[in-house]
């Protein structure tokens, strides 16, 4: 009996630090990914074709790498940038690897050509100077983009060399590859395997999928939203994107977090419990003790020393299924979603972990204050009447 | 003087259960406590063994007066130079056999420092089997008989060899071979001129082995 009661705290303990170490990752990698996308700045507004938004979110576009083939006329940047209110506009061009051996990478992820003579955008995220533009076989690795571990790789193709790998930005940035614009569109002309969307929208030489702009400070910014949108493109906002995304997140996690802390509070009682029944239960075991020659201190310590295996027992198992179970879910967000997410730093991790388990540890020393009252009071004579124990 | 009582009354609420009891032990010698059921034999046995303290008179272990000493020093004294041989075997239910025998060990680690646990627990089935126990040591308590209970029971009392064994009626309950077991073992002790030993019991039979009866 005694042994079920344990299996039961000890797994409830591992349950809630699971959900607890889960959350805490899955929510400060989300709160990480929001801010370095706001630390790192990027453009205020990104300009796709209309019909992208067929079938790709808003959120698909801004933080993923899933590919993305919209297109439309490069004429388009000149007319943006024309418009009154608009401070800069940088194009990109995306192509897209293929789930095949002419490229390095695993599964379809975005390539997006650049222009690093207008590019604002990429650089702070590089350490590899790329004003002067990138060479036609040099490319810059997203911080989620694997397949390029030796420093170099193939697209469509083509050999490339890996020139810098970018600082993580909690956005699509992380998961695309970056190379020329102009190589780019050599390369995706030349691949039958795209050759459908050439027919549709025409050559790629005469095509950008994105234009990224800023607007001029003291601009009233849905006039020229507006002004935007009357060109027959779709504009997507990353601050509202961004804040859309993060609303969603934080009903989730509040969610979760009111789960996790009836779990927690589910710990609490059970520990509660536990102890208290521990010496009720086993009073005459304790008595027995007593007389054997143990002091109050000696059984302070068994009680305490139990309760200590068991949280710990429990925090190990929960911390070890919580970082598997945030693995998953890491992946699922990842491939799934849409949020912008970056991992946490090890340190943070191993931090939010410890006091995770120093709470519960904390809780398992409130629960053993009245068990070790109750030591106190204990007689050891009585193991003199008492019946049998075993 | 291995255990000396002088004048040792117990009260428990306003009702007087000791008077004026008086006795003394010393190694290599026993003393059996005779008396009907209810007058009080178990309460002696508890303040000999330190686990009660008497309302007046002295007890002396192994020449220390006990009467000012705290409960750590009473448990100390209890760890290191008393054994228990409890009239209901309190044997702990969720240990085997072997287990329940070292319990004292964990109390009195000075007496067993020099022995590693592979050395305790050969001590304790060398205790087991010499109490006929060799193929019960990892039984659970469930799993024994009542005599085999209590010979479990005297091998955990024996196992710190303490200068003072105290046991509250030893045979009860067992049939004659048992019973001889037990004895036999407490007695040996005793012959061996290292222990001495203090029981309670209603047998004549038994009482008259020991050196010297109290009858209350």
């Amino acid at each position: 009996m005694h042994r079920i009661q344990t299996i039961a705290v000890i797994l409830t303990t591992a349950v809630s630090i699971t959900a607890f170490v889960a959350l805490l990752l899955l929510y400060g990698g989300m709160q990480r990914g929001v801010a370095l996308a706001k630390e790192r700045g990027g453009a205020q507004v990104l300009v796709v074709p209309r019909q992208a938004t067929e079938y790709l979110t808003d959120a698909d576009l801004l933080f993923t790498g899933v590919a993305a083939p919209v297109y439309m006329d490069s004429g388009m940047v000149e007319q943006i940038a024309n418009i009154k209110g608009v401070k800069r506009v940088a194009a990109q061009f995306y192509g897209q690897t293929l789930a095949e051996s002419c490229c390095s990478t695993s599964n379809e992820i975005r390539i997006i050509g650049i222009d690093a003579s207008h590019d604002w955008l990429i650089g702070p995220f590089a350490s590899y100077p790329i004003d002067q533009g990138l060479g036609t076989d040099e490319v810059l690795i997203g911080r989620n983009v694997s397949g390029f571990e030796s420093g170099s790789g193939s697209l469509l193709g083509h050999k490339v060399r890996v020139v810098a790998n970018l600082e993580p930005s909690g956005t699509d940035l992380d998961n695309a590859v970056f190379m020329n614009i102009d190589r780019l569109r050599e390369l995706v002309a030349g691949t039958a395997q795209l050759q459908h969307f050439w027919d549709t929208y025409g050559s790629p030489q005469k095509l950008v999928s994105a234009i990224l702009l800023d607007y001029e400070e003291g601009q009233e910014p849905y006039i020229i939203k507006n002004k935007i949108e009357a060109q027959g493109v779709r504009v997507v906002e990353r601050s509202q994107a961004v804040a859309d995304s993060t609303r969603q997140l934080q009903v989730v996690f509040a969610v979760m977090l009111v789960a996790g802390s009836i779990l927690a509070l589910a710990s609490l009682l059970q520990f509660i419990a536990r102890f208290y029944s521990l010496v009720w239960e086993r009073k005459s075991e304790m008595a027995l003790y007593r007389a054997l020659g143990a002091t109050r201190k000696n059984l302070k310590v068994v009680i305490g020393g139990e309760a200590l295996i068991i949280t710990g027992t429990g925090a190990l198992c929960g911390v070890i299924i919580g970082l598997l179970l945030f693995q998953v879910m890491f992946s699922f967000t990842q491939s799934a979603s849409a949020f912008p997410f970056t991992a946490l730093p090890p340190w943070t991790v191993a931090g939010g972990v410890i006091a995770i388990c120093l709470v519960f540890f904390c809780f398992a020393a409130c629960a053993i204050v009245m068990p070790l009252r109750q030591v106190n009071r204990l007689d050891p004579a009585t193991v003199m009447q008492q019946v049998d124990i075993g | 003087m291995l255990l000396r009582m002088r004048d040792v009354s117990k009260n428990l609420g306003p009702e007087r259960i000791l008077q004026g009891i008086s006795c003394a032990l010393d190694r290599g010698q026993s003393l059996a406590i005779v008396a009907p059921s209810g007058v009080g034999k178990s309460t002696l046995l508890s303040i000999a063994g330190l686990l009660l303290v008497p309302s007046a008179g002295d007890v002396v272990i192994d020449d220390r007066e006990t009467a000012c000493q705290d409960d750590n020093e009473r448990s100390h004294l209890r760890a290191t130079k008393i054994g228990f041989l409890f009239q209901h075997t309190q044997l702990i239910g969720s240990l085997r056999a072997i287990e329940n025998v070292i319990v004292p060990a964990r109390f009195a680690p000075t007496a067993t420092q020099k022995l590693s646990k592979i050395e305790i627990a050969e001590r304790a089935k060398k205790s087991l089997t010499a109490l006929g126990l060799e193929d019960r040591l990892y039984h659970y308590p469930h799993q024994l008989s009542v005599g085999q209970k209590r010979r479990v029971a005297t091998a955990r009392a024996l196992f710190l060899c303490p200068a003072l064994i105290i046991a509250d009626e030893p045979t009860n309950d067992l049939d004659d071979a048992n019973a001889h077991t037990v004895v036999e073992a407490l007695f040996r002790r005793v012959r061996s001129g290292d222990a001495g030993l203090l029981f309670a019991t209603h047998e004549k039979r038994l009482a008259k082995q020991a050196d010297t009866i109290l009858y209350l």
